[in-house]
């Protein structure tokens, strides 16, 4: 009798359970804003590559549009950060452990990751997500600005194999973001 | 009511396993073809690096690879965090059907004792 009494006191317990939760809800914001993003940016690079060596292909006449791509993901990343209450993003301590030790023998010692990793909580790996689509974009502006140089006048530009390179690079972290978005959905 | 706890067993051990390899699926699919993506492209790097060495008009300068490595660096924290993020909406829904089966099971039995 004592026990079926446990029992029946786990049982509605289990009633009174709200779902369990471990990441945060799926947001359609997000998934929408990231796909937009997504197609903009893609376009955006494709056609710095064919006006590359034109003026039209300078870093400098194309400002507008990385401000209003940044501006969109300057948007999204507010939007998560709040949800996330500053929390920071939260890696598994096994995976952490277990690339720091990787990275830290084959790779120069800045590579180490965030320590923001050991604490904080999964919502904001969101966030995170988002501020490194951000990096990605920064790091184009770079290469466009600084480091790519076309035709005799050594414009600036984004050289066609660097469009190429860059795309591919930049868009996995652009996915990893719709990824989540979308095994949230489902 | 009978209750047999093999059935109970069975039938959460159904659910979070139907729950959990669809989610498990997602991150088997995902992160093998993420992490050949990073190989490619690093070779892409190097062998680009090496034709604007050669002749100027090709590939890209060594200051572009070095930031393009910077960028193939900041997806693969992505890929990671996402990898991370996969196995714990698995988990969840895992956990969030044998809830179910549990509340389903008991949902008679309370309602005949209480």
């Amino acid at each position: 009798m004592k026990k079926l009494l446990i029992i029946l006191l786990i049982v509605l317990s289990l009633f009174g359970c709200p779902r369990i939760k471990f990441i945060s809800d799926y947001d359609e914001v997000i998934d929408k804003g990231t796909t937009e993003f997504a197609e903009q940016f893609n376009t955006h690079i494709k056609n710095m590559g064919d006006l590359a060596g034109t003026p039209e292909g300078t870093y400098e006449a194309n400002l507008k549009t990385y401000n209003a791509l940044e501006s969109k993901l300057d948007v999204m990343i507010a939007r998560a950060s709040s949800a996330s209450e500053g929390k920071g993003c939260k890696l598994e301590k096994e995976i952490y452990d277990r690339v720091n030790s990787l990275l830290k023998n084959d790779m120069p010692a800045d590579i180490k990751l965030d320590e923001t990793y050991q604490s904080g909580n999964s919502s904001g790996c969101n966030e995170r997500l988002l501020v490194l689509v951000k990096t990605q974009l920064s790091y184009v502006k770079k290469i466009h600005r600084e480091t790519d140089k076309c035709g005799p006048e050594k414009l600036s530009c984004i050289r066609p194999a660097t469009v190429k390179t860059a795309l591919g690079i930049a868009n996995q972290s652009i996915n990893a973001v719709s990824i989540i978005e979308t095994a949230k959905k489902q | 009511m009978a209750i047999s706890a093999e059935d109970i067993f069975n039938k959460m051990i159904d659910e979070a396993e139907d729950a959990f390899k669809e989610g498990w699926q997602a991150v088997k699919t995902y992160a093998p073809a993420e992490f050949k993506k990073m190989s490619v492209q690093l070779v892409e790097i190097a062998e680009n690096v090496a034709l604007y060495e050669i002749d100027q008009t090709q590939g890209y300068s060594r200051k572009t690879g070095k930031i393009l490595f910077k960028m193939q660096r900041t997806a693969c924290e992505s890929v990671l965090v996402a990898v991370t993020q996969l196995t714990l909406i698995a988990v969840q829904k895992a956990l969030n059907a044998i809830i179910k089966v549990l509340r389903q099971t008991f949902s008679g039995i309370i309602s005949a004792v209480v």
